[in-house]
């Protein structure tokens, strides 16, 4: 602000120092002609100028003289000595300088009294002479002669020079005399005026243009960010609202270390529901959506892999009950969803895959992904997006209660299929369960559409190791959505349920498409 | 306490930024230029210019030569004064009554050299020499002056310079001459003393006890004792006397110093001549019946005397004291400008 203040100050300062100079080389500026002018005392017919006041400017100098009623006006240039001699004892004017611009001072001197030789003492009143005339005087070096006015130029020469204007006629008037003189006129200010104020005018400018900067430089709003520092939008929405959660380096080696916790666990116990998911996804997202439980799933995966499908024995269990948890443990966690396991197109498959083994492909299954998502390849996220999808309805959430796998949150787990589900978040949500958003729900708990599905059943094994964390996909789509904001892209926001249907068209798709899972 | 100085402190301030305000707007306008006149000199500068004597030098040609032409001597004492209008006018007369056969004497005015004064007073005076007139006579030596301010330059007096002349070292016009007192000193005779005792030498001869101070011999005063010495004869045939007086005239002599110290005196003077007879008669010459103003008629026939004066222009240079040199005359002229006689 301060910063402001003074680039405008200066900048006006520059202005109006540049405008001063101009003006002073040309409004203000000086007449190239200095006029002067003087009218003789009344009575006197003769004016003259003191020695010096002919250069006081430059060279030449006109003399311009006129009378009213003057028969002839004579102005004449002589020495001082000739002048003084000349004009003797007579009443005159003087012009001894300028008393400003456009006036001259001027000295009256009287006739000076002259004793007459023979002694008698001159008439008072006695009507005055026609004024002497010094026309054709041999005194003068220049004279001009004019009938009322007369004008004269005259180049100063070495020596004192004066000059003398005379009316002459009966009844001539004092006669006015002006004097001009050309001027050197110069503009010291323009310069100074102009450079200083150019120079004033750019600082000015470039403190502007730094401010300005300053003001508009996206960096300046970035707070440091100690390293490692991820900031998380939570579902919930804008990310004014969702409080940033930073995880220091260590934080996250925790977090690490526990989502390797959680998969050793899991290996023991399948069923991963991101596993499930991803496989879905892999496979036929059609075929997953329906099912019921890991059957469905199971199915596809056994196509593909069946052994792994065979394993699991567990999951089987699960997807005939849904209501039951995964015997995965804690983690699993899935709950049936009742509507899931309606779905006639997942019992097809199942029937076809003949292998329920969904979880059951546990052992390596977890293990795996869990090793695979944190390198994190977020890999073929694309299809794990359209099994979530369908999922929605039913299942998701297998939540594992490993606490690694957080919870798909009642609005991500929807969302979660259509982005990439970085790598590293999977292990976050793990670690600080009471970390997620509040938006999330926690597994299966909660929502009612989000209600965890034998998807766990589902976790394809075969896809297992391509898979990115399925687990974490819930964290990972909003961890995503944050990026993006970060990033300026559009954040998705996942309506607070997947179900309300507040939001996007991609929410309303998604409702659209549950009720066709429905 | 502290009120107190608060207040002196804000009207210090106030002061200084009326200051300020009014210096920076005093500076932004150009001081009055005042008139710086030229000292001075202390030595007077000559009292014109070149072309100013060139001017009046033309005007009092221009004079002449209208007076030339009408033998008239009517517009004369405008430009024309003292020794100069009195023997014009003569010469005019005479030419008149001569029908020419003594025609005016050539007075050019083309100068070649200038002895301006350098005063600040008046009268003025300075002396020309012309160049050589067209009649091939020796030049002229011209004086010109101006009595008072507002007088114009008139041709005081001529002079024609003398054969075998040489005019001493002046100054140049640009400088101008300093004007000498009639009773300078430093020379080895003053200016007034100088013309008084040529007239003792024009009067005695080499008798004179001043002829020693003057070089001769002295054209002029050769011219003078031969004119004498002329009519002297004419009264030796008869009974008869001829008497010739010389005298200076009174405020007509001028001095100007040389560049050697030394002075041109211009004096004015009158040759008095008294010719009588005792039983005899004179034929009054055409010449001195045209000066004398119609007091003698042509061919009057007189029979006891005649008087004629003549106005003489003597021009002499003398030398400074101590020079050892004589008091040299360098010009002079001489005519009859009056007459009378019974």
């Amino acid at each position: 602000m301060l910063q402001r203040l003074i680039a405008a100050v200066l900048g006006v300062l520059g202005l109006a120092a540049i405008a001063l100079g101009i003006a002073s080389a040309t409004a203000w500026r000086g007449d190239d002609t200095l006029t002067a002018d003087a009218v003789a005392a009344d009575g006197t017919t003769l004016v003259t100028t003191a020695p010096g006041v002919l250069e006081l400017e430059d060279a030449p100098v006109t003399v311009r003289a006129s009378a009213e009623g003057a028969a002839k006006v004579v102005v004449a240039v002589g020495r001082d000595t000739d002048v003084e001699g000349w004009v003797g004892a007579d009443a005159h004017t003087v012009v001894t300088g300028l008393s400003d611009w456009h006036s001259l001072t001027t000295d009256d001197v009287p006739a000076t009294p002259t004793a007459p030789a023979d002694g008698t003492a001159p008439v008072e009143g006695a009507p005055t002479a026609p004024g002497p005339d010094p026309d054709g005087s041999d005194l003068w070096v220049v004279q001009a002669t004019g009938e009322g006015a007369a004008e004269l130029t005259w180049t100063p020469q070495e020596g004192r020079w004066t000059v003398l204007v005379a009316s002459t006629g009966d009844g001539a008037a004092p006669p006015a005399v002006e004097l001009s003189w050309p001027r050197t006129v110069t503009t010291p200010w323009l310069l100074p005026g102009v450079l200083g104020g150019a120079v004033l005018v750019v600082v000015a400018l470039l403190l502007a243009l730094r401010s300005w900067r300053t003001a508009r430089d996206p960096r300046a709003g970035w707070h440091p960010v100690v390293t490692g520092a991820t900031p998380v939008v939570g579902p919930g929405g804008r990310p004014d609202d969702s409080p940033t959660v930073v995880l220091s380096r260590r934080e996250m080696r925790e977090a690490a270390a526990a989502a390797a916790a959680a998969a050793a666990a899991a290996r023991t116990a399948p069923s991963v529901a991101s596993r499930l998911r991803s496989r879905a996804t892999g496979e036929n997202p059609t075929v997953t959506v329906p099912h019921a439980g890991g059957s469905t799933a199971m199915g596809v995966a056994g196509d593909r892999d069946p052994d792994a499908a065979a394993p699991v024995t567990e999951a089987a269990v699960a997807s005939g009950a849904p209501d039951r948890p995964a015997a995965a443990g804690p983690a699993a966690v899935p709950v049936g969803t009742p509507e899931a396991t309606p779905a006639p197109g997942a019992s097809a498959t199942t029937a076809t895959s003949g292998a329920p083994a969904a979880t059951g492909r546990a052992p390596d299954g977890p293990a795996v992904g869990a090793a695979r998502t944190v390198p994190g390849a977020p890999a073929r996220p694309a299809g794990p997006g359209r099994a979530v999808t369908t999922p929605t309805g039913a299942p998701r959430a297998p939540a594992s209660s490993a606490g690694s796998a957080p919870t798909p949150t009642g609005s991500a787990a929807p969302t979660a299929g259509p982005r990439p589900a970085p790598a590293g978040p999977s292990s976050r949500p793990a670690t600080t369960p009471g970390t997620t958003t509040p938006g999330t729900t926690t597994p299966g708990t909660t929502t009612p559409g989000t209600t965890p599905t034998a998807a766990r059943p589902d976790a394809a094994v075969r896809d297992v190791p391509d898979v990115p964390a399925a687990t974490p996909s819930a964290t990972g789509v909003s961890r995503a959505d944050a990026w993006r904001r970060a990033w300026g892209f559009p954040g998705t926001t996942p309506p607070a349920a997947g179900e309300s249907g507040t939001g996007t068209d991609d929410d309303v798709r998604r409702a659209a498409d549950k009720e066709e899972d429905r | 306490m502290r009120p107190v100085r608060r207040v002196r402190t804000t009207r210090a301030t106030g002061v200084a930024l009326a200051l300020v305000a009014a210096l920076g707007l005093t500076g932004c306008s150009p001081e009055l230029p005042v008139p710086v006149p030229a000292a001075a000199p202390a030595v007077p500068p000559p009292v014109t210019t070149i072309e100013q004597t060139d001017r009046i030098l033309q005007d009092v040609g221009a004079v002449l030569t209208a007076g030339d032409a009408a033998l008239s001597a009517a517009d004369l004492p405008r430009r024309l004064s003292g020794p100069a209008l009195a023997v014009r006018t003569a010469e005019y007369a005479v030419a008149s009554a001569t029908g020419g056969a003594r025609p005016v004497t050539a007075v050019p005015v083309a100068a070649q050299t200038l002895v301006v004064p350098s005063t600040t007073q008046w009268p003025r005076t300075q002396i020309v020499v012309t160049e050589q007139p067209d009649d091939l006579t020796s030049p002229r030596l011209l004086v010109l002056r101006q009595d008072t301010p507002r007088a114009a330059y008139t041709l005081w007096g001529w002079a024609r310079l003398l054969p075998g002349a040489q005019m001493p070292p002046t100054a140049t016009p640009a400088v101008g001459s300093a004007p000498l007192a009639a009773d300078e000193p430093g020379l080895v005779a003053t200016p007034t003393d100088v013309v008084a005792q040529y007239a003792d030498v024009l009067s005695n001869g080499d008798a004179s006890a001043f002829a020693a101070g003057f070089a001769a011999p002295d054209p002029y005063r050769q011219q003078i004792e031969a004119g004498r010495a002329r009519y002297q004869g004419v009264v030796a045939e008869g009974t008869g006397t001829f008497t010739e007086t010389y005298a200076p005239v009174p405020d007509q002599l001028f001095a100007h110093a040389t560049a050697d110290g030394g002075a041109l005196v211009v004096a004015g003077m009158t040759t008095s001549s008294t010719l009588a007879v005792t039983g005899s008669s004179l034929a009054v010459p055409p010449e001195l019946a045209a000066v004398s103003g119609g007091a003698l008629p042509a061919g009057a026939v007189l029979r006891n005397n005649l008087a004629f004066t003549y106005t003489d222009v003597v021009v002499f240079y003398v030398p400074p004291a101590g020079a050892g040199t004589p008091v040299r005359v360098l010009g002079a002229e001489h005519f009859f400008t009056s007459a009378s006689g019974s």
